[in-house]
């Protein structure tokens, strides 16, 4: 049964680099979202002021 | 210009600038030798090496040490912002890879005047040199490192981390070819014939043929970036 | 802006547990190695994709170049990362297996060696493209760095395929020496994984290209 450990290694590698790649990309995702976000609403006031 | 003057004038340029200074052939030519020494050291002081492992102390001295003259031949362009004028004179891009290709060429042939016959002596007992065949891979590795290594010195020459990216960019893309080095060498020091590392040598100048083609293609548009 | 429902990240919610599925339910059992052997599906699959994803590299460097287009870099850089991140499972996998199979981690093989070399290679590129800020230089770099990388491939298998000749071989090609369960689930496992290539590889793009939006307003809000 001792195979199996490798077997139950192996797949966890592949999902939890996966998945850590994906948490990784929303975050990015996230700040960025939050930025542009930002910057429309202050390109907006700005049309607004002037 | 026809292209083959064009190369001619910034080789001889480039070679001058290195005659007047030295600043690129005595570093790399000192830390070729310093990098034998410390492999002799690792390697053990009293063991008489077999003649792979020499072959591969031989070419990591010779590779990392010219790594240091890849740099500078761009640096030095880009530190007085005379891409800009290459670039602006009527000179082709691709006269320009040729040259800078030729003269990492030259002073890796330089170096390796000095780094070779060191090697000899430190590490000679037992192999046979065959100086035909050594002359042939040299050549070889310098026209495949140096067509690679121009192409890529353009590329870290344009991040700010100049002497980190250079290597970090190089090495793998030549790990091929050192591997191929290593084992065509190791064979002429162990004394067999020419007819047995033939693919080995083949594959060698594939490298450089390709490396040459691709860096002439692509340099226009990497040293445009610079 | 994100599409909520990608088409290839829908059908990758169902193509990858129906290929687990089949590699634990369906695939009969390897007489010889075990269990172990259920890794090689996902493994093969794997490293299809790297490598479609490196090739994929290489065409959209070639296509900015010519075309500079911003499209092509976001596909460059999206598939040199994925591709990245692949050669690394790939790589992981391969290892896991090899431990129990080979008894050693590591072995230089050909493929191995060649894969090993790959993701030094493309790691790099991503690197180079973390030093460079400007858009453009970094576009073309990136470019550069991915044809250079991809050109390189045949001449890291003519150097490995000599060093299987002078060491003993540890591996055996399975070719299409498999079993029929064993084809269909290694069709479907590579299906499922080409899939999910597609799928992070759009998302990625999008990300780059949301990335790319946010530098034109900055220099917008800028002048």
């Amino acid at each position: 049964m001792e195979r199996a450990t490798y077997l139950i290694l192996a797949y966890m590698v592949i999902w939890v680099g996966i998945a850590a790649y994906l948490t990784w990309l929303s975050g990015r995702q996230r700040q960025t979202a939050r930025r542009l976000e930002e910057l429309t609403a202050q390109l907006k006031r700005r049309e607004v002021q002037s | 210009m026809t292209l083959p003057r064009q190369i001619l004038l910034l080789y001889r340029k480039d070679l001058r600038v290195e005659v007047r200074k030295k600043e690129s052939l005595i570093a790399m030519a000192f830390f070729g030798v310093l990098i034998m020494v410390i492999l002799n050291l690792a390697a053990g002081l009293d063991r008489r090496l077999q003649a792979e492992p020499a072959a591969g102390i031989l070419w990591v001295a010779i590779l990392f040490s010219s790594v240091l003259g890849l740099g500078r031949v761009f640096a030095r362009e880009k530190e007085n912002n005379c891409v800009a004028a290459l670039l602006v004179s009527p000179l082709s891009p691709g006269a320009l890879f040729a040259a800078k290709a030729l003269v990492n060429f030259t002073l890796m042939s330089f170096s390796e005047l000095v780094l070779v016959p060191v090697f000899f002596a430190l590490f000679g007992a037992g192999l046979q040199p065959g100086l035909p065949v050594l002359l042939l891979l040299l050549a070889l590795v310098n026209l495949g490192f140096s067509a690679a290594g121009t192409l890529l010195s353009a590329l870290a020459a344009g991040t700010r981390r100049n002497e980190v990216m250079l290597p970090i960019l190089l090495y793998p893309l030549c790990l091929p070819l050192v591997a191929l080095a290593v084992k065509s060498t190791g064979a002429a020091f162990g004394g067999r014939p020419l007819t047995e590392i033939r693919d080995l040598i083949e594959s060698m100048a594939a490298f450089g043929l390709i490396y040459a083609a691709v860096g002439y293609l692509l340099f226009s548009h990497a040293v445009r970036e610079v | 802006m994100l599409k909520r429902f990608d088409p290839f990240a829908v059908l990758a919610l169902v193509a990858i547990p129906g290929a687990v599925a089949t590699v634990f339910f369906y695939a009969p059992l390897e007489r010889t190695m075990g269990v172990v052997q259920k890794i090689f599906y996902f493994h093969l699959g794997l490293a299809a994709a790297a490598f479609l994803s490196f090739f994929v590299a290489c065409v959209a460097g070639v296509l900015y170049l010519v075309q500079r287009q911003r499209v092509r870099d976001e596909q460059c850089a999206a598939a040199v990362e994925v591709g990245v991140l692949f050669t690394t499972l790939v790589l992981l996998t391969g290892s896991i297996w090899g431990r129990p199979i080979w008894n050693t981690w590591w072995t230089w093989d050909p493929r191995l060696t060649t894969s090993l070399i790959l993701w030094f290679i493309f790691a790099g590129c991503l690197i180079l493209r973390g030093a460079v800020e400007q858009e453009e230089k970094r576009a073309v770099f990136c470019a550069v760095m991915a044809i250079v990388g991809f050109v390189d491939v045949p001449v890291v298998f003519l150097s490995a395929r000599r060093w299987r000749s002078i060491h003993p071989t540890v591996i055996r090609s399975e070719g299409i020496a498999l079993e029929p369960a064993m084809i269909v689930t290694l069709a479907v496992s590579l299906f499922a994984m080409l899939i999910l290539w597609a799928a992070l590889f759009r998302l990625r793009c999008s990300i780059q290209r949301q990335e790319n939006t946010l530098l034109d307003l900055q220099q917008q809000l800028q002048r």
